[in-house]
């Protein structure tokens, strides 16, 4: 029981880390209706950045880095988001040419990002130093215990945001029907560089959690989480936040629970055998919802 | 008209004086320039003369080539250059102090990306230049087998790090400088029950061929030494960063030592994770991840109780290993691991053989074949019948205040 207890914990700490990035790809998705293939790379942008503030500037308190940071990374969706996604948008462009330039953007990204870091692993710092809590029998560390209460905070209050306030009903408007907002007098421009930048934040956000959780970080760390974070978001329905999270736990459970009790290398086969299952029963995802088009 | 004809008349006889000239001239030119041909060529010979005359004096002949064959771009650019490093040490010794009867060494470099198919192609070059004498690489397995058959026959192989057990079967031209799997693991068996008092083991591997070697072997030698394996698993490295479940699993009985056999950027992580659950097991790592970049991975965590394998350390007492890596490292700046020591013996050997006479390709490789042993300057290791050398010497150190230390 303790050691299953314990697996419970890690599935926990994983399926966060995978809920903050699935949910930024479900954001760009129900607004834009386009996968952001960058994501990844933006994630491990975002954990550098606060790694390159904190060791760059000791003086700085955790906590400004880590806003700095974010907001630097949102920052950055903002820019790709101008200078790519909106010139085809404008152009009338398919949305197939925004995936491929999507793409682009991420290998340039990690290009760049390559070119300053280099390729080197490197220790990454914690907000606090790991120390160890025992409840009951079972392990936990502190940083397992931030990262799951930073990712309930952090959906709860995107919840609350989406729906209550007016840049959230502007968004869920943008998603519906982009014409009719912008005909009701919504800038559907800033509307989408403001998904772009929530999105990137929150990229930023798992980034850090995650390199942090796993203790260090180099130039791959986004790609691997990228895969995981996206099969989450379809799981769950993709365009539905409550669904990207609840799809990325079930992700992480499926594979710390494979690699407890069977084999570590058979974790990627279970995560992703479940997701066809899921798929071939409910072809939209767990909580996909029928939406009415006029045509 | 009269004007017009005493115009003609004027052409015609311009045109002709100028190709006239001109023929002239280039007859002219021509006896010129053969005269001046001829006055180069025996300028060219006399200087070639000399030259020869001048070589012949100062011992400067016709030198041996060498080909260096190992990656020197890509992810494992920083141990070909090690490896390169650490064989001009060698070449530089013999060159400065003549040479052999005037003939020195000349290193060429090629660039293989530690990719089967790059080395295959560059194998093939080499030995199709009937200049080579014999060629080093490359640096891991795969590469190395992949140019072994196409070395077989026409000139020998050294390989400096490559420790697949598979390598003498794919050419009978290439000698291994470096123990292979087998022989490795089983030292490592020995030090993790003799030196770290195991009895029972976890161990952490890579899934593929490598990793099941790895596992079997140590598995096998463990209760010749009082130890014996009770738990493991494999993983695919690059498919996740999260090795909690792993090492929870692989902990779960409370093994005295848990192995971890992967590159130093996931076996650094481990490390962190394993101390962030709170498991205080030993972490006996392998050769593999001895280096500088783990310690760098590794920062300021609190390395008690992880120890890494490795095969060469310049914290020892063996005198010609400190000689080495103390050399090596006011050379270059760092210290040097398994592919720098590999290459500096190849390297070794290579102006043992060319000592003793054997210049061209196949005495070459009949004199190698005749030794039994290596007379290294850092190792003197037997060579067994399969063409590899067998080490006993296996060092462990552990890790304070960020630098290593070895311990036996």
């Amino acid at each position: 029981m303790v050691y299953f207890m314990q697996l419970v914990v890690s599935s926990l700490a994983l399926g966060a880390v995978y809920a903050l990035t699935a949910i930024g790809y479900s954001m760009v998705y129900g607004v834009l209706e386009l996968i952001n293939f960058a994501h990844g790379t933006v994630f491990m942008v975002g954990a550098y950045l606060y790694f390159m503030i904190v060791t760059a500037a000791p003086a700085i308190p955790w906590f400004l880095a880590f806003l700095l940071a974010m907001a630097a990374t949102g920052l950055v969706g903002v820019i790709y988001e101008r200078l790519t996604v909106k010139p085809l948008r404008d152009a009338g462009m398919p949305k197939f040419a925004g995936l491929i330039c999507l793409i682009g953007v991420s290998t340039v990204l990690q290009q760049l990002m390559f070119l300053v870091m280099g390729s080197a692993t490197r220790q990454y710092p914690l907000f606090f130093e790991g120390k160890v809590f025992r409840i009951g029998n079972v392990n936990v560390n502190v940083t397992q215990m931030i990262i799951i209460g930073i990712t309930a905070l952090v959906l709860a209050i995107l919840v609350f945001f989406v729906n209550r306030t007016k840049m959230g009903m502007s968004m869920r408007a943008v998603a519906q029907d982009q014409n009719a907002a912008q005909l009701m007098g919504m800038s559907v421009n800033s509307v989408i560089a403001m998904t772009f930048f929530i999105g990137s934040a929150l990229a930023c956000l798992s980034g850090i959690m995650s390199c942090m959780n796993f203790r260090g970080i180099d130039i791959s760390v986004g790609s691997t989480m990228a895969i995981k974070a996206f099969t989450a978001t379809v799981l769950g329905g993709i365009g539905n936040l409550w669904g990207a999270a609840v799809g990325a736990f079930i992700i992480s459970f499926a594979e710390v629970m494979t690699a407890g009790y069977i084999t570590s290398n058979l974790r990627d086969f279970s995560a992703f055998a479940i997701l066809i299952v899921i798929l071939l029963i409910k072809p939209d995802g767990l909580f996909s919802r029928k939406v009415q088009k006029k045509v | 008209m009269k004007k017009r004809l005493i115009s003609i008349v004027l052409g015609i006889s311009l045109a002709l004086s100028i190709a006239g000239c001109g023929n002239g001239g280039d007859k002219k030119e021509t006896e010129a320039k053969k005269e001046t041909e001829a006055g180069a060529s025996e300028k060219e010979e006399t200087k070639t003369e000399q030259e020869e005359t001048k070589k012949s004096e100062a011992g400067d002949a016709e030198p041996y080539y060498v080909a260096y064959a190992t990656p020197l771009t890509g992810d494992y650019a920083n141990q070909g250059e090690e490896g390169y490093n650490a064989l001009m040490m060698a070449v530089e010794e013999f060159n400065s102090a003549g040479g052999y009867e005037g003939h020195t060494i000349e290193v060429e470099r090629f660039d293989d990306k530690n990719d089967p198919t790059e080395a295959a192609n560059i194998a093939q070059q080499i030995v199709s230049d009937k200049k080579y004498i014999a060629a080093i690489g490359s640096f891991a397995s795969g590469a190395t087998m992949a140019g072994a058959p196409i070395y077989d026959g026409n000139m020998v192989q050294f390989s400096p790090s490559a420790s697949s057990m598979a390598i003498p079967d794919a050419g009978s031209w290439t000698w291994m400088f470096c123990p292979d799997a087998g022989s490795q693991y089983r030292s490592w068996a020995k030090i993790a029950c003799e030196e770290l008092g195991a009895k029972t083991i976890g161990m952490i591997v890579i899934d593929g061929d490598n990793g099941k070697i790895i596992l079997d072997t140590v598995t096998e030698a463990a209760p010749e030494f009082g130890g014996e394996v009770i738990a493991s698993d494999k993983f695919i490295s690059g498919q996740t960063r999260d090795f909690t479940s792993l090492l929870q699993k692989v902990n779960k009985d409370n093994p005295d030592v848990i192995g971890i056999f992967c590159s130093y950027a996931d076996s650094s992580a481990m490390i962190m994770q394993a101390r962030d659950l709170g498991i205080e097991t030993k972490l006996f790592l392998s050769p593999d991840s001895y280096n500088q970049y783990l310690l760098d991975a590794l920062g300021d965590t609190d390395t008690t109780d992880v120890y890494v394998a490795s095969m060469i350390t310049p914290d020892t007492t063996d005198e010609n290993v400190k000689k080495f890596t103390t050399d090596f490292y006011e050379k270059n700046g760092y210290y040097p691991s398994l592919m720098g020591s590999g290459s500096y013996e190849c390297g070794n050997m290579i102006i043992r053989i060319i000592e003793a006479g054997a210049t061209d390709r196949q005495s070459f490789h009949d004199t190698l074949a005749g030794y039994s042993s290596t007379e290294g300057k850092i190792f003197d290791d037997q060579i067994d019948s399969n063409r590899k050398v067998q080490r006993e010497a296996f060092f462990i150190s552990e890790i304070v205040d960020g630098a290593y230390r070895c311990i036996n």
